[in-house]
């Protein structure tokens, strides 16, 4: 996955989530489980 | 009959140096996304509530953020419509493209990553390869996430 749902077919006007999500925040946060 | 040759080897390409992380980072950002940093669970659900403090519906994977519902609470794709957040870890990170590698086992049930109407992904810094052909290196589809790494 690369960023939030995006296009611009209507218009080019940039519309987020329009498939999926609006919005994709990336949390650094260590996997414990891995160790 | 032609004679059977072998397969072409695969080279190793020249890659920009730097830190993945940053790379990562950056190319997140070209992509509309948005990296946050976090040291611990209790700081990811205070960026959780910071980031949606609207969300009532969130579904989370993660033994890390507590959401309102879990994975195995879904018996239908179609009851995540109302999602506001959902919440996966990703395997990994893509320095090239800021992109998040995530499988059928990581999101659990396919639809939280496309009827959220916001995703969290938690990602180890750690993670973070290159580029594809270092990501291509790293999946295995023919095995379990568990026995991927």
């Amino acid at each position: 996955m690369m960023g939030p749902s995006a296009t611009a077919d209507v218009e080019a006007t940039p519309v987020h989530g329009g498939q999926g999500a609006r919005s994709l925040n990336i949390l650094f946060l260590a996997d414990n489980r891995a160790a | 009959m032609p004679k059977p040759v072998g397969h072409p080897g695969i080279p190793t390409f020249e890659r920009p140096a730097g830190d993945l992380k940053a790379r990562f980072e950056e190319h997140l950002r070209l992509a509309g996304g948005a990296p946050h940093e976090v040291s611990n669970a209790a700081e990811a659900a205070s960026k959780l509530a910071e980031l949606h403090p609207g969300a009532s519906a969130l579904c989370s994977n993660v033994p890390e953020l507590r959401g309102t519902r879990g994975p195995e609470t879904v018996g239908d794709p179609h009851e995540l419509a109302d999602v506001d957040v959902g919440v996966v870890r990703a395997q990994f990170g893509v320095a090239e493209s800021g992109a998040v590698w995530l499988t059928q086992e990581d999101l659990i049930v396919d639809a939280l990553g496309f009827l959220s109407q916001h995703l969290i992904v938690l990602l180890d810094p750690q993670q973070i390869v290159a580029d594809m052909h270092d990501a291509y290196r790293r999946v295995r589809l023919d095995r379990p996430l568990t026995a991927a790494s």
